[in-house]
């Protein structure tokens, strides 16, 4: 039989333990938003820069060319790698071409593929 | 047998093991959560890799590039006065095999190589242009229908990640 005092130490350790507990979920909670977030700006970087990548290809296959009002987030980022940026995230992809340049004028995006001597 | 309430809830070993394991569940289960951002980051760069593989041919055998990565193959009509899409220039392939053999081997930086380029004939042979002596990760092999000398054959290019 207990006295009335160690009940009410044993309910507010209880009571404790319980708080530390939700406490901590709730912080692991807010790690996997931050997560989140973070892995679909990463991957949001990531699908830009391919499908960036992948018109630049496709213009080079097809003797290469401009296109005017380009919709995707994306820029040179060096010799043959164009790269795309989401929040915090910059992500980069190959793209073929040894010459393209990207134009930026009124708000609006032109990129230029340079293939030789497709048609002389 | 003691039970909770003589000794308290916070002093019961069936509780605190019962306690733990939903705790190690909640931890799994979170631990896949953020596995799962990073496997869609890793598909992304096998479709990286799939898409490297399918324009190198299609650049290969669509388009002319002196200065290019290796789509300086295609056949140049001089009396069209313009490239042949999907015919190649058997010189040009011969060079551009003399030129990756002295190179050891056809890298592009750290996100994938050129682990082989061979052509496939109709009458079932098979020449091997290139062949890189690398071990990559993930492989993946394109072919592509081209006419050389006046024949049909299969442009095949296998390109690995590093």
């Amino acid at each position: 039989m207990k006295c009335g005092g160690q009940v009410h130490l044993e309910a507010l350790i209880c009571f404790a333990v319980f708080m530390a507990i939700v406490g901590s979920f709730l912080a692991a909670m807010g790690n996997i938003e931050t997560d989140a977030k973070t892995g679909a700006d990463a991957f949001t970087a990531e699908s830009s820069a391919q499908k960036c990548a992948i018109v630049i290809d496709s213009l080079y296959a097809n003797g290469g060319g401009e296109l005017d009002n380009l919709e995707i987030n994306c820029f040179l980022k060096k010799k043959n790698w164009v790269g795309s940026t989401s929040g915090e995230n910059e992500k980069i992809a190959f793209a073929f071409p040894n010459e393209i340049e990207f134009f930026h004028l009124g708000g609006k995006t032109t990129m230029w593929v340079k293939v030789n001597a497709h048609y002389r | 047998m003691r039970t909770t309430g003589e000794k308290g809830i916070v002093f019961s070993i069936d509780l605190m093991i019962s306690f733990l394991a939903i705790i190690t569940m909640f931890y799994l289960i979170l631990i896949n959560f953020g596995g799962l951002a990073e496997g869609e980051v890793g598909f992304g760069k096998d479709a990286a890799l799939w898409k490297n593989s399918v324009f190198l041919l299609d650049s290969m055998v669509k388009s002319f590039d002196e200065n290019g990565f290796a789509n300086n193959v295609t056949y140049f009509n001089a009396m069209k006065r313009r490239v042949e899409s999907n015919v190649l220039d058997y010189a040009a392939l011969r060079l551009l095999s003399e030129k990756l053999r002295g190179k050891g081997d056809l890298s592009k930086g750290d996100e994938f190589f050129v682990k082989e380029i061979s052509l496939g004939y109709k009458n079932g042979g098979s020449e091997t242009l290139f062949s890189s002596t690398l071990q990559g990760g993930n492989c993946f092999a394109v072919e592509r229908l081209v006419i050389v000398n006046n024949g049909k054959a299969i442009l095949k290019g296998v390109v690995c990640s590093e």
